[in-house]
């Protein structure tokens, strides 16, 4: 993972969340679009909401709520909550 | 006044000048066509509608006519008209009925913001509404035919029309679009339905549709949605009803939705207050009278249903 890269929030949408059965849903107003996310990812964004960061920074910040879990395994989880997020619009990658 | 209640030079008077001013559910259409197959299929299909009292006004206004020139002789087409715009490109004369089918779905998908709408069949019984959504192929309105065919009312075959405010669904009852197996399928499982002429080769191969009872047609009373079924017609399928999750049936209705985009956060909320009311489920079936058998017991409040014999 490149180290001058960071996730952020997409200033431009609200971002609405609600928790059923099977994950949470988040309406992005603004593009109006409705996506099924798991807790991780929710964990993810609640702490990219108050800024930019890069991919150590995450793995640092999700250690504290996550810590029975390997840091290879929470490396592998951020990686994969990062792409599916991006490719739908709800952050956005930006060089540091 | 219904419009089999005009004799049928009456009819083909309307048609031809004015226009026919049916009522379904909260919406009038004017329809206008000089096509006999349009006038023919819709006198079949619609005798049962209710004309509206006043002509002043309509919804909707739509024609089903020729194109100019010699098209109307050679290779004839059908052109349809809505409010003077031509929105498709024409289509086979044969196929004018299914035209003006897709038309005035086309007609309440795209302009009628007020309401939440989503591709889907709706079905009610004992006051429990029953969403189906689902894409072609996967059976619905033939186990949509089947359910009404056995006492359920239609509240329709290809629109969930939900009111923002209150959340309840919205009669627009409309005949039930057939394709190609199933229409044999629903001839020989309900006998008695009046179904139109078979049309051959349209974009979703052979298609037919089947009228609404009576009762259907003219009842206006709105309905609270209480279950969400995906159906998916298997051959040889075991039937099958299993729990399906709330999050991603919201986030399926989102994508079957036609206008929860333009509607914005109220269509999502929207969206969200109907999948918080109401219990989705996943339905495999092959064999109609079981999948009725499943449909009957849901509305009872039949216990252990997830996962049914």
């Amino acid at each position: 993972m490149p180290e001058c890269i960071r996730w952020a929030l997409d200033s431009a949408s609200e971002y609405h969340f609600r928790e059923w059965d099977d994950g949470f849903t988040l309406f992005l107003e603004g593009e109006n679009s409705v996506s099924l996310i798991s807790p991780f990812a929710v964990t993810l964004l609640d702490i990219l909401a108050h800024e930019p960061l890069g991919f150590a920074e995450l793995l640092d910040r999700v250690s504290v709520d996550y810590p029975d879990e390997s840091v290879d395994a929470l490396g592998q989880l951020i990686e994969d909550a990062l792409a599916g997020l991006s490719q739908r619009g709800i952050l956005i990658r930006r060089r540091s | 006044m219904n419009l089999s209640d005009l004799s049928p030079t009456e009819q083909q008077h309307r048609f031809s000048s004015r226009g026919v001013f049916l009522k379904t559910g909260p919406l009038i259409f004017c329809i206008r066509s000089p096509i006999p197959q349009v006038m023919d299929s819709t006198a079949t299909l619609y005798g049962a509608y209710e004309l509206a009292e006043n002509e002043d006004f309509a919804d909707f206004y739509v024609m089903l006519k020729y194109p100019a020139g010699l098209r109307k002789w050679y290779h004839p087409q059908v052109l349809f008209d809505f409010d003077g715009r031509i929105p498709f490109k024409p289509l086979p004369a044969s196929q004018a009925f299914p035209m003006l089918e897709w038309g005035m779905n086309w007609c309440i998908a795209n302009h009628c913001h007020q309401w939440l709408i989503i591709h889907a069949a709706v079905v009610e019984k004992d006051g429990q509404g029953v969403i189906l959504p689902a894409p072609p192929g996967s059976g619905k309105s033939t186990l949509c035919a089947a359910l009404v065919g056995r006492g359920w009312r239609l509240l329709s075959d290809e629109l969930a029309v939900i009111d923002p405010a209150s959340g309840k669904l919205i009669p627009v009852p409309r005949p039930v679009g057939l394709k190609n197996a199933s229409i044999d399928i629903i001839r020989q499982f309900l006998p008695a339905a009046t179904l139109g002429p078979k049309c051959k080769d349209t974009r979703k191969g052979t298609v037919a549709h089947m009228a609404v009872s009576a009762k259907d047609c003219v009842n206006p009373q709105w309905v609270q949605p209480r279950w969400i079924v995906y159906p998916k017609y298997e051959a040889g399928s075991e039937t099958l009803l299993e729990p399906h999750g709330k999050g991603d049936s919201l986030v399926q209705l989102a994508s079957n939705s036609f206008n929860s985009q333009v509607l914005g956060s109220q269509g999502y909320e929207t969206l969200a207050r109907l999948t918080a009311a109401t219990d989705a489920f996943d339905f495999r079936y092959s064999k109609l009278e079981e999948a009725i058998h499943i449909f009957d017991r849901l509305c009872a409040g039949g216990k252990g249903l997830a996962r049914a014999e």
